[in-house]
């Protein structure tokens, strides 16, 4: 939109500005810079180091990147290890998948059944995570819940989920959770792809495989992009599966979210924990700048 | 309440039948109508086979019991029966398809046999709206979307139950789908109660100044005396949800109005500055805000997460609502301007009437974000600015487990937010993507 000077000058436009940046300066701002100071001190929250923390340059992330210890349980390479298949397995096998296909299901359709796929699936995902993880962990409860009722009435076994198989199940968990973001994204990109071109694949009697392939991928490649940059984004930060497994059983489901809260609010290193904290964010800032930038070039297309 | 007492056979052994049933009868019809049958017939045939296949399902899933055990590991016998199913449903529609025979009616086929359309062409032409193999996958794959969707919703349906369950019934094992209801847990969960003797009951029930909460608990030989701290933390919820959203948007409101008209320095970099405070995870912003909170007295305060809430909800609302004014004509306030409105008055009269919407919708996601926030809840309150999020699953590890209290405090949790999101899920996807994809 063209701006002209006079009537919409720039002083009055600060000042309708000034309240936003001054909250996002104070709560947003400030604490990321503190972070990276804090990453370099050993402050606790407790005892001598609380009061005079002592500047320990980069100790903190020598423990962290430590080699010898780094993959045991409950350390950080294991973190990473585990969130990598958690984003791996929910984010871009589970979520990205799920929604395409429902998307693909559903397009050029309307109708009941539409709307109440589309209804189920923002509902997973607009409810409340300790309700979503409430109801999940009644689910999955080994003796009285409702999974294994089910595969006991038809003779299968009954595993305990979130002891024999955890991170399998957080990751099915999120994948349930997640995929409305996808669905709907994908459904509305599909929307944006003019009929004529699938109707001509159709005449010519083009599979649906092969509609997809030459036609419907092709055309959302920009969609996907942002998709499963946001989803991975967001998987990556998840903290959900903290109410299912607590980060257990031993260690076994711990992202590095629940690592990051467990080394700040349940040992009180501040320094530590804030080491972490911008490991994580250089990766959540990759991540992020890709997104802007797909997003940037996407504008340039359209 | 309503008395229903009657013994059911097992609930999920009728459920697959359900399923199957419906797969049957979904399917089949489609067929019989290309081949010129009246669809009744298909739906009648079709559940009937699908009758048959659930037990052909069962029989077979025993049969290949031994197979599961030999793998010795219960999700490879739950993969075998996916399988299993996959393979009967693909024979099921095979079998309709090859000896339903063809009848002299008015199917498509039967209209071209006798020579080209006698009445007008009433069906698409296309291929894949004549195929019959092509619209039974269809219909099939309508149901099992439904079925599966169903299984999804499994949780939830089990836990609005659970909410109205009484306390024997709500940890009876196999879990009861019929039940009397009753307000037990809700009252259960709003209340403390202290436990009375059977002198006590008699007394009491001799009383008539209760009320019907008291009555509830009188049948389990309880006597009300108190608030519960859930009400505390529903209250929280609400006045630290509320005061932000206001904040949130109203800020918001302005800087969206101050980027979308005015000329301001450096605008792209601080839209993008504003976005990427959104990126950050919430466990990392925590520490500092922690730190800062104990030093300022802010800790466990509602000021405090009502300041962080607005803060983070901020970069949303700012993007979300520069989108909705964008798309409001400039030239509305100019003419304004022109006629001797002062900005202020043109912002009041052109432009928030005609956002309207999209401050409605901006409204909705801000809420939904601080009435649905854990992680820093957990983190920076304890008991004075607790909010309901956390507290319910700490309810879990106190004592005897109400299940039915928690699943009812659940239930009363999700339910504004439902309410909302359906009134605005037009707005769903363009309130996600920070207003980058309009329609969804």
């Amino acid at each position: 939109m063209e701006k002209r000077p006079g009537v919409f000058s720039g002083k009055v436009g600060l000042t309708f500005l000034t309240p936003a940046l001054f909250f996002v300066a104070i709560f947003l701002i400030l604490p990321f810079f503190w972070i990276f100071y804090l990453s370099f001190t050993n402050r606790t929250l407790t005892g001598v180091t609380a009061a005079n923390p002592q500047f320990v340059g980069l100790e903190n992330y020598q423990r962290l990147f430590d080699f010898d210890q780094w993959m045991r349980y409950g350390q950080f390479g294991n973190a990473l290890k585990i969130t990598f298949q958690f984003v791996l397995g929910s984010a871009l096998l589970g979520q990205a998948v799920v929604g395409l296909t429902v998307a693909w299901a559903f397009y050029r359709r309307k109708g009941l059944l539409r709307e109440t796929v589309f209804t189920l699936a923002v509902l997973a995902w607009i409810i409340p995570e300790v309700v979503v993880a409430f109801a999940w962990s009644a689910f999955l409860d080994v003796d009285r819940g409702t999974l294994n009722t089910i595969l006991s009435a038809v003779g299968l076994g009954q595993p305990d989920w979130l002891f024999d198989y955890p991170l399998l199940t957080i990751i099915i968990f999120n994948t349930w959770r997640g995929s409305a973001f996808s669905i709907l994204l994908f459904s509305s990109a599909l929307e944006t792809i003019p009929p004529s071109y699938v109707e001509t694949a159709d005449v010519v009697g083009a599979s649906a495989w092969r509609k997809f392939r030459d036609i419907i991928f092709p055309l959302m490649r920009g969609h996907i992009l942002t998709d499963l940059i946001l989803i991975t984004l967001w998987t990556f930060n998840v903290f959900t599966p903290f109410l299912l497994t607590g980060g257990g059983p031993t260690f076994r489901t711990e992202l590095v979210s629940i690592y990051t809260y467990r080394t700040a609010f349940k040992f009180f290193e501040f320094g530590r924990g804030g080491a972490i904290a911008v490991v994580m964010m250089l990766i959540n800032f990759m991540l992020a700048m890709g997104y802007l930038i797909a997003l940037r070039r996407q504008k340039a297309v359209s | 309440m309503f008395g229903i007492d009657i013994p059911l056979p097992d609930f999920w052994v009728v459920y697959f039948f359900i399923f199957w049933v419906l797969v049957g009868s979904t399917a089949a019809p489609v067929v019989f109508r290309h081949k010129g049958h009246h669809p009744l017939i298909g739906i009648v045939v079709g559940a009937a086979v699908g009758a048959l296949s659930g037990i052909a399902f069962t029989l077979l899933l025993a049969a290949l019991q031994p197979l599961a055990d030999l793998l010795d590991d219960p999700l490879a016998s739950i993969l075998v029966s996916i399988v299993v199913s996959a393979a009967i449903i693909l024979a099921l529609l095979a079998f309709v398809r090859r000896f339903v025979p063809e009848s002299g009616g008015a199917g498509p086929r039967a209209v071209e046999a006798a020579g080209g359309p006698r009445a007008p062409v009433t069906y698409s032409a296309r291929v894949d709206k004549v195929d019959p193999g092509w619209q039974s996958v269809q219909a099939l794959r309508a149901s099992v979307v439904i079925m599966l969707a169903g299984l999804t919703l499994i949780p939830v349906i089990w836990m609005a139950m659970t909410a109205f369950k009484s306390y024997p019934d709500a940890v009876a094992s196999p879990p009861k789908v019929v039940f009397d209801p009753t307000l037990e847990g809700i009252v259960t969960l709003m209340t403390k109660r202290r436990n009375l003797d059977s002198a006590q009951i008699a007394e009491y029930e001799a009383r008539d100044d209760l009320n019907w909460a008291d009555r509830i608990m009188l049948k389990s030989g309880k006597a009300i005396i108190g608030q519960s701290d859930y009400v505390k933390r529903l209250r929280n919820s609400l006045i630290i949800a509320g005061t932000s959203t206001v904040l949130s948007v109203s800020m918001g409101l302005l800087a969206a109005y101050a980027f979308s008209r005015f000329r301001v320095p450096g605008e792209g970099d601080l839209l993008f500055f504003i976005l990427s405070t959104r990126m950050l995870p919430p466990v990392v912003v925590t520490i500092p805000i922690f730190l800062m909170y104990r030093e300022l007295g802010l800790y466990d305060t509602h000021l405090g997460l009502i300041a962080l809430y607005t803060a983070f909800n901020l970069s949303f609302s700012v993007w979300l609502l520069k989108g909705f004014i964008d798309e409001i004509p400039k030239e509305y306030e100019e003419a304004a301007l022109v006629d001797g409105y002062t900005r202020l008055q043109a912002f009041r009269r052109i432009v928030m009437p005609e956002a309207v919407t999209g401050i409605a919708a901006t409204t909705v996601f801000c809420f939904i974000f601080a009435w649905n926030e854990y992680a820093f809840a957990l983190m920076l309150t304890t008991d004075k600015a607790r909010t309901a999020p956390p507290h319910i699953p700490s309810m879990i590890g106190s004592g005897v487990v109400e299940w039915a209290a928690i699943a009812a405090g659940s239930l009363f949790f999700l339910i504004p937010v439902v309410i909302v999101t359906f009134a605005l899920r037009k707005y769903l996807l363009r309130g996600v993507t920070f207003g980058a994809i309009r329609q969804g």
